[in-house]
C-alpha cells in the first residue's frame, strides 16, 4: 500500500526526532520517506549503483544508533547526507577499483545544438510561458521537471540537488562528493541545461 | 570573441555570479549582439527558478518505505 503524506507534518527537525526516538512509527516512515531517495542519489553519485541502497541501509542503522546524540548542529537531512557519503566513500576504498559513473551521458547530451561555427543550430526563441510559476502551474510541465530531474544521471542529481534544492555552498558539495570544483560546476550546468531542453522541447511544440 | 557555444557552457557560471571580470564582459558583449543566447540564458534562468521552486509538499510513503521504517524502528528501540 501506498499513501502520500504532507512533508511538513512535523513541524522541524526537533519534532521528528523526539517522536523518533519514542519509537513513533509514523516518524520513521516519514524520515525514511523523506531523506532515504536523497541518501540513495548520494551513495550513487559516490559509488554508483550497485551498492547505493546498501550503502544508505547501512548509513541508517549508524544514524539510528547516534540519533540521541544528534544536536542539530546541522539539519537532518545535512547530517544524513555526510553519513552516507562517508560510507560511500570508505566503501570506494575498500572494493579498491574506481566505479564508473554516469558513463553515456556524453554522447547522449551533446547531440550538437551548434553548427561547425559554433553559432546554435536553431534559433532560441523567447518562451510562452515565461516565469517559474506560469512553468510549474502547467500541469505537464511540472511533470516533465520532476520526471527529468528523476532520470538525470546519480551526480548530477546530487549536484543539482545540493546546490539548488538545499542551497549548499559549492565547496560543501565538492567536499560531499569528492569533486574538484570545475567538475561539479560542469555537472550542475549539465543537469540544468537537460532540464532547460525538456522545457524547451514542450514550449516549442506548443 | 565568445562563440555561442561556449556562451552556452559559460550560462550557468553567468548566473551564478561564478565568472572572471573579464569573462563577464566578453559574455554580456556577447549577449548585447546575440539574440539567441539573451533568449537561451533567459531560458536557462527561469529553468533555475522553477527547479528551485519544486513543489515538495508530499511524500510518498510505499511498502519499502515501510519495511525499511520498520527495521529501524526495532533496532532504535532494541538500544
Ligand atoms: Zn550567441
Amino acid at each position: 500500500m501506498t499513501d502520500k503524506r504532507d512533508s511538513h507534518f512535523y513541524e522541524n527537525d526537533a519534532a521528528l526526532i523526539d517522536a523518533m526516538l519514542e519509537g513513533d512509527s509514523t516518524a520513521f516512515e516519514t524520515a525514511v520517506a523523506l531523506y532515504h531517495p536523497r541518501m540513495v542519489t548520494i551513495a550513487k553519485a559516490i559509488i554508483g549503483e550497485a551498492f547505493a541502497e546498501e550503502i544508505a541501509q547501512d548509513a541508517w542503522m549508524s544514524a539510528i544508533r547516534s540519533l540521541s546524540e544528534f544536536a542539530g548542529r546541522s539539519s537532518l537531512n545535512t547530517w544524513l547526507i555526510q553519513i552516507t557519503a562517508n560510507a560511500a566513500k570508505t566503501r570506494l576504498r575498500r572494493e579498491k577499483r574506481q566505479v564508473s559513473l554516469d558513463e553515456n551521458w556524453q554522447e547522449k547530451e551533446t547531440a550538437d545544438r551548434f553548427d561547425h561555427t559554433g553559432h546554435w543550430q536553431e534559433p532560441v526563441s523567447q518562451w510562452e510561458l515565461e516565469t517559474p510559476e506560469a512553468i510549474l502551474a502547467n500541469d505537464q510541465l511540472s511533470d516533465i521537471i520532476s520526471k527529468t530531474f528523476e532520470q538525470l544521471p546519480p551526480q548530477q542529481q546530487a549536484v543539482l540537488s545540493l546546490y539548488d534544492l538545499e542551497g549548499e555552498s559549492m565547496s560543501e558539495i565538492c567536499n560531499i562528493l569528492d569533486l574538484s570544483a570545475s567538475n561539479a560546476r560542469v555537472l550542475l550546468h549539465r543537469a540544468r541545461s537537460a532540464i532547460q531542453q525538456k522545457i524547451a522541447q514542450y514550449q516549442d511544440n506548443d | 570573441m565568445l562563440k555561442c557555444r561556449q556562451i552556452e557552457q559559460l550560462a550557468s557560471d553567468y548566473l551564478d555570479k561564478d565568472l572572471s571580470f573579464r569573462q563577464r564582459m566578453a559574455f554580456k558583449l556577447h549577449l548585447f549582439i546575440c539574440h539567441n543566447c539573451r533568449n537561451y540564458v533567459r531560458q536557462l534562468k527561469i529553468t533555475i527558478t522553477s527547479i528551485k521552486l519544486m513543489p515538495a509538499n508530499q511524500i510518498i510513503v510505499d511498502d519499502k518505505t515501510k519495511a525499511l521504517a520498520k527495521v529501524l524502528r526495532e533496532n532504535a528501540s532494541k538500544q
